[in-house]
């Protein structure tokens, strides 16, 4: 009897769930949903954008909330770009490369000047924004859909922030160097299409 | 009596999934109708929380003529749909909102005249945006005294969020960087309306 019980709730709350699911993915939720897993689903995007906040965590202020402020700002360029049709060549080589650039700044410890940081993670959030931008599905809200990217793309700087805050002590600093150094390696991966 | 209290423990969770399936502005009366309006227009609310997080980058005490400013500008735009066609204001709006949010990224705050011009901006150009055409007679006056609380509201919340967050400096980094993202989207969305005319 009480597993007979048990199998019934269970098959209810199977139930509930699919009806749940069954309105999933439209309007403005659907857009935002689309957008939110757009950076997270693709890994070159989630190294690249991790390597930026670690590297904005190694190299202090105010590089741990410039870099954050500036990547979404360019990149939205890029993404205006991306959705006007605008070519830009070797949009996924870019985002590769960014992956083996950014991660090799952590990995070597590399402490340009704030502005030179800053060139360079713009320079690269422009093909993550193109790619973003090219991406839009026509039947997403545009609005939701760029809320979401650009909120999941900011979370990801926020994790590489958290952490990069390790570099305050020995051990965490190795770790920190050695996530850049796996990064890079994942670029070179990327690049050379091996992941 | 237990199995009981278990299945009808299963009924109660099975009914707001009904509940949901539908649109949550199904059955709403006007008034709450008009207060949610503002928050699911994403533009609309977009510039409500890149207003509120820039007036509340700085001490309340000095917001508050750009918060009347705000506020009479809104009422008189709701007011003026009454009387006036239809108009698609998204751009002005999300303009306006990568504009207030870039002044939140940089922490550039305007003199006291230039927050009230954006209060006025801001509340006007809302205030257009929200017309209740599908509405007549009281039911649209009430939509709308219910779009103004809603609007009032959405610009209180952050504000009172981003004053709270003044206090350490990550804080107000955390500000900062919500104008950058909505910035950001702004610009993609401007971007979008242009590419698909």
């Amino acid at each position: 009897m009480n597993l007979l019980y048990r199998l019934a709730l269970g098959s209810l709350f199977l139930t509930v769930a699919g009806v749940a699911f069954a309105h999933e993915g439209a309007g403005l939720a659907g857009g935002f949903a689309s957008g939110f897993m757009h950076p997270i689903l693709g890994w070159d995007h989630v190294a690249a954008m991790v390597a930026v906040g670690l590297w904005g965590a190694f190299l202090g202020r105010p590089a741990i909330f410039v870099l954050p402020i500036v990547f979404p700002m360019v990149m939205a360029v890029g993404g205006a770009l991306g959705v006007a049709g605008v070519p830009i060549p070797a949009v996924e080589t870019g985002i590769a490369a960014s992956a083996v650039v950014l991660g090799a700044m952590v990995a070597i410890a590399a402490r340009p000047s704030i502005w030179v940081a800053a060139v360079i993670v713009g320079a690269f959030a422009v093909f993550h924004g193109h790619a973003h931008g090219t991406e839009l599905p026509q039947s997403a809200n545009a609005l939701s859909y760029s809320l979401g990217f650009v909120i999941a793309t900011g979370l990801l700087h926020l994790l590489g922030i958290g952490f990069g805050l390790l570099v305050r002590w020995p051990m965490g600093k190795v770790a920190v160097q050695a996530s850049g150094g796996i990064i890079a390696l994942a670029g070179v991966g990327f690049l050379s299409g091996a992941l | 009596m237990i199995h009981r209290f278990k299945l009808g423990v299963g009924v109660v969770l099975a009914a707001p999934a009904r509940a949901f399936a539908h649109s949550p502005i199904e059955g709403m009366n006007d008034f709450y109708n008009g207060v949610l309006h503002p928050a699911l227009v994403p533009s609309q609310l977009m510039l409500l929380i890149a207003l509120g997080l820039y007036l509340g980058q700085r001490d309340v005490a000095q917001n508050q003529a750009p918060i009347a400013s705000f506020l009479v500008a809104a009422a008189l735009g709701l007011m003026v749909t009454g009387f006036t066609p239809v108009v698609d204001l998204q751009l002005p709006v999300l303009a306006t909102t990568i504009v207030v949010g870039a002044l939140v990224a940089a922490d550039w705050q305007w003199g006291r005249f230039g927050r009230m011009a954006l209060g006025l901006l801001a509340g006007l150009l809302l205030g257009l945006d929200s017309a209740q055409a599908s509405l007549t007679g009281l039911t649209r006056l009430v939509a709308l005294f219910g779009c103004y609380i809603g609007m009032t509201l959405l610009l209180i919340f952050p504000m009172a969020l981003a004053d709270r967050f003044n206090q350490q400096e990550w804080q107000r980094i955390g500000v900062r960087v919500a104008g950058s993202w909505l910035v950001a989207a702004g610009v993609m969305v401007v971007a979008f309306s242009f590419a698909s005319r």
